[in-house]
């Protein structure tokens, strides 16, 4: 017999490789910082806690300043960023942010990017150590300096970068597809086939602006990553299209605000959903999806299997 | 300013401590600190 709240239940509780979860509602990486949140909104927003995971902002070996400003630029229903992954290196986050970050009460899921397969390699070892931290999620991006190509839009570049890094660690190792690739799923096969235990999309589209005064690009990097309502159609057909490609658990985002853009999200094939730009405007958002969600679910009798997915 | 508490690095200002981020290291910051660039090429 089945109650409503049983199946709310069902509905809700999930599992990544292994990694038990409330629900299935984390922050895309770079979107949420539970450090800053802390510090304004006080313990009150980290007990309740709005996430079933707490993904971190992108790590680098070396600290990084990011880029020059201006930084953002708001277009219809989104934003372009150019932040450039400004983060205080790998040793200072070892010391400085990784214990305030595992004392938060959901599992911790840290994001990595380097521009070498030896760079991500030894992120991914230094990682791997870490008994605080459930997953490594892989910020591929970026171009690898030694052949040119991005990593993330080359199924040959994944493949290499996943051979190096797959054997040193046994934690689930998530890797971030870009959008900005001619066959995402050919890259998300790749990455399956290398030993990738899980995949994310979208990260954001390249986008660009020009400032209306001078008519030369706004944003100091030139172009930047547009994110929120803008590109949740296109976050749709590619989740729907790398679910048809790989059997691996999908972590999916892209424009996300509501309950039922969640739910659109798992019924083209995700297993947990990130919110990324919503929780700009309000930090809170993801406990409100996630309730939003759980409701939906609920009435419309969609519900994910709680059981551990195989990966 | 995409998120106004610290969290996203969009408002970063340079300074010859480096950019601070105007929404949790300002609104008001010490004019003898700033700088007009950083990086070069900035346009600025």
């Amino acid at each position: 017999l089945t109650t409503r709240a049983g199946r709310t239940e069902l509905a809700t509780a999930t599992a990544l490789c292994g990694i038990e979860l409330a629900h299935p509602i984390i922050n895309a990486s770079g979107t949420f910082d539970a450090i800053a949140a802390r510090r304004v909104f006080g313990e009150a927003l980290i007990e309740a806690f709005p996430f079933a995971a707490f993904v971190s902002k992108t790590v680098t070996l070396a600290p990084r300043e990011g880029n020059p400003p201006p930084r953002l630029w708001e277009t219809p229903s989104g934003l372009i960023n150019s932040i450039g992954l400004p983060n205080k290196g790998l040793e200072r986050y070892l010391a400085e942010d990784l214990p305030q970050l595992a004392a938060l009460p959901v599992p911790l899921i840290v994001n990595v990017m380097g521009f070498t397969s030896e760079e991500v390699g030894e992120l991914v070892s230094a990682f791997s150590e870490r008994d605080e931290i459930a997953a490594l999620e892989l910020n591929v991006s970026c171009p690898n300096v030694e052949t040119g190509l991005v990593m993330g839009a080359d199924p040959g570049e994944i493949t290499a970068l996943l051979h190096h890094v797959r054997p040193l660690t046994e934690k689930p190792l998530i890797v971030k597809l870009t959008p900005n690739a001619t066959d995402v799923v050919a890259v998300a096969w790749a990455a399956q086939e290398a030993g990738a235990s899980a995949v994310s999309l979208i990260n954001t589209i390249r986008g660009m602006a020009l400032d209306p005064g001078s008519g030369r690009p706004w944003l100091g990097g030139t172009t930047g990553g547009l994110s929120g309502p803008a590109v949740r159609a296109v976050a749709l057909a590619q989740v729907h299209a790398v679910a048809a490609g790989v059997e691996i658990p999908i972590i999916a985002m892209g424009g996300v605000q509501r309950g039922r853009d969640a739910l659109d999200l798992i019924r083209a094939g995700a297993t947990l959903v990130a919110v990324g730009t919503e929780s700009f405007r309000d930090p809170a958002a993801g406990a409100r999806i996630s309730e939003e969600l759980a409701t939906l679910a609920a009435k419309s009798g969609v519900s994910r299997n709680g059981s551990p997915l195989n990966c | 300013m995409a998120c106004g508490f610290g969290a996203c690095f969009g408002c970063v200002v340079p300074t010859r401590r480096g950019y601070l981020r105007l929404c949790v290291d300002g609104p008001v910051l010490d004019a003898a600190e700033l700088e007009t660039a950083l990086v070069a090429g900035a346009g600025h």
